[in-house]
This record gives C-alpha cells, sequence and structure tokens, in this order.
C-alpha cells in the first residue's frame, strides 16, 4: 500500500492593503479607459452629424432643388413676394411647347420649404411637395436676373444656414 | 489500494516583458483609432467650411452676373440685411492673371466663421468679362478672426456679357 502523493504550493495571499492599492490603480486605469472610450463615441457622433444630420442633407437638397427649378425657369416670367417669403417662376414643361405653360411657386409653410406646381390658365389642381424640413427662416431675393435663398435651418440641437443663388438662363 | 495523486497546476505568470509587450499593443491599437477619428472630425469640419465657402462664392459670382451694370455691383447693398456681410478692404489677393480690377472685398460671416470675399474683373475678350470671386477663410487658426489668418481659398469665375 502506497500513500497518496500530493504536491501543494503554498502561496501567500493578498493582504487588504494590497487589494486595496490594487482596486485603486484598477480603477483609474479603467475611468482612463472609459473617458477614452466616451470622447472618442462623442467625437464619432458629432462628426457623424456633422456630415448626415438633418440639417446638412437638407441643405444639400434644397440648393440642388432650388438651382434646378430657378435655372429652367423662364428669365421673364418670375416674381418674388415684397417680404421674400416666396418666389414664383414659370418654365417650359418640355421642349416640344411653344409657349410657357407652368409655374412653380416657392414657399416656406409650418416649418417646411414647399414647392407648389400647377399648370398656367388651367383649372386643374396644383400639387405641392415638400423641399425640406426644419426651416425657419428662409428669404427670397432677386438680384436682375437671378434669384437668391438664404435659408436656415434648425432642427432644435443644430442649426444651418446655407446660402444660394441661381442665373435664369431662359 | 494506490491512493489519488493530487497535481496542483503551477503557473508561471507572466513577466514584465509580456506586460510591457501587451501595453505596448495595445496602445498603438488605441492610438490608431483615436487618431482616425480625430482626423475624420477634422476633415468633415473642414468640408463643412468649404461648402459653405462655395456657397458663398456662388451667391456672390452669380448675383454679380445678373445686375445690369458690374462695376456698380455691391453685395453690402443687397444682404447686409439678411447676412452679416460687411467691406473689408483688406481682402485677399487677386489672381495671378494679370489685368484683373479689384471691384471691392468683403467679409461675410455664415455659420459662426469668417469667410473673406475678393471680387475682381476682367476682360477676357471683346464684349466678354470675366467675373472672379475669391473666398479665403481661416482654416488652421478657427478663431482668430481676421484675413491675414486665411490659410484657405477657393476661385469661382463666371463669364457675363458686357
Amino acid at each position: 500500500m502506497r500513500m497518496a502523493k500530493g504536491k501543494y504550493t503554498i502561496r501567500r495571499g493578498v493582504t487588504l492593503v494590497e487589494l486595496a492599492m490594487a482596486s485603486v490603480v484598477a480603477t483609474v486605469v479603467l475611468a482612463g479607459i472609459a473617458a477614452l472610450l466616451v470622447d472618442g463615441q462623442r467625437g464619432w457622433n458629432l462628426t457623424y452629424n456633422r456630415v448626415y444630420r438633418d440639417v446638412a442633407t437638407d441643405g444639400y437638397i434644397a440648393t440642388k432643388k432650388f438651382d434646378a427649378l430657378i435655372r429652367r425657369a423662364k428669365a421673364e416670367r418670375f416674381s418674388v413676394d415684397d417680404d421674400g417669403g416666396e418666389v414664383t417662376v414659370q418654365y417650359y414643361a418640355d421642349d416640344t411647347s411653344a409657349t410657357v405653360d407652368r409655374y412653380v411657386r416657392l414657399f416656406t409653410d409650418n416649418g417646411n420649404l414647399k414647392a407648389e406646381y400647377g399648370q398656367l390658365n388651367s383649372n386643374t389642381t396644383p400639387t405641392t411637395e415638400i423641399v425640406c424640413p426644419n426651416v425657419s427662416e428662409c428669404t427670397f431675393k432677386q438680384i436682375g436676373r437671378s434669384i437668391q435663398m438664404i435659408l436656415t435651418l434648425d432642427s432644435g440641437t443644430q442649426n444651418n444656414r446655407v446660402v444660394w443663388s441661381a442665373f435664369l438662363h431662359n | 489500494m494506490v491512493g489519488r495523486t493530487t497535481q496542483s497546476c503551477l503557473c508561471r505568470g507572466i513577466s514584465l516583458v509580456d506586460t510591457m509587450v501587451s501595453v505596448a499593443i495595445i496602445s498603438v491599437a488605441v492610438i490608431g483609432t483615436s487618431s482616425f477619428r480625430y482626423y475624420a472630425a477634422l476633415d468633415s469640419r473642414k468640408a463643412a467650411m468649404q461648402i459653405t465657402a462655395v456657397r458663398t462664392a456662388v451667391l456672390l459670382c452669380e448675383s454679380w452676373r445678373a445686375v445690369a451694370d458690374p462695376n456698380a455691383y455691391d453685395p453690402t447693398g443687397y444682404f447686409s440685411t439678411d447676412l452679416e456681410l460687411t467691406e473689408c478692404p483688406d481682402g485677399t489677393d487677386l489672381p495671378d492673371e494679370e489685368g484683373f480690377t479689384r471691384l471691392g472685398a468683403y467679409k461675410l460671416v455664415l455659420n459662426n466663421h469668417s469667410y473673406y470675399a475678393t471680387l475682381s474683373w476682367k476682360n477676357v475678350s471683346a464684349g466678354m468679362r470675366a467675373l472672379n470671386v475669391v473666398v479665403a477663410w481661416a482654416q488652421r487658426d478657427q478663431d482668430q478672426d481676421d484675413v491675414s489668418n486665411a490659410d484657405e481659398s477657393l476661385r469661382v469665375t463666371a463669364y457675363t456679357l458686357n
């Protein structure tokens, strides 16, 4: 009969002071890492919002739409109302149109920039589309054969001011 | 009867060199990620400023092109009520090509940044005039509100019949 053979290592263990010190050091390191991660995430959100926030993308859409509508308009057929709140331009429906037979009106309504499309000398009901929301202020100006748009977009947390000018070519 | 043999695992542990190597690897990863995010944020900010500068240049160029008398164009008369637009006598340099005549220089504050626009023109051929708008802004020292700190610029040219 052979006795069981056991190998044991004798560990000293940790004292309360060592444990406390280790906890403090670990806390400091973890706090630093957490701050770094939070700051990084915040910076990333800021970057992302700067590019893809509503007021940024709305600004692109508004300028593109404004440019497209104004540039195809008939130069002699446009009007900006006295306070600059809306602009109406007339244009040809397509290349085969002999006369100017369409109009579009840009105006703001309930914080939206809207475009109303209609036919001249017709009883058809005009159609309206929202170009972009988050509009807090929009002013149109007319200088010679060009129209300017000064658009202020405000989503409550972010704002963006957009200026653009379009020349009437036709 | 053979008794059970108990064997404790003797772990070697980690040395200081192991620790330092792992810390170095983690540091490279963290610094790399931070650097990527930092430059992404910086570039998006630069892009936003450049977009605003382009819009400013188009606003001035297209409206200048549309006036009846290009020599008498004064943007402050049209936009000072709606925009923070003032005359700025210093302005920026004229284009390198010779023959450009300065019309005026203006400062526009838009989206909390200052942009400095210099308008100049040149008769390029009989009846054809080039209208030139140079917009400059301080990309590096964004808090320095002075034209001398402008380190970025772009140029938009339109042509009109005179």
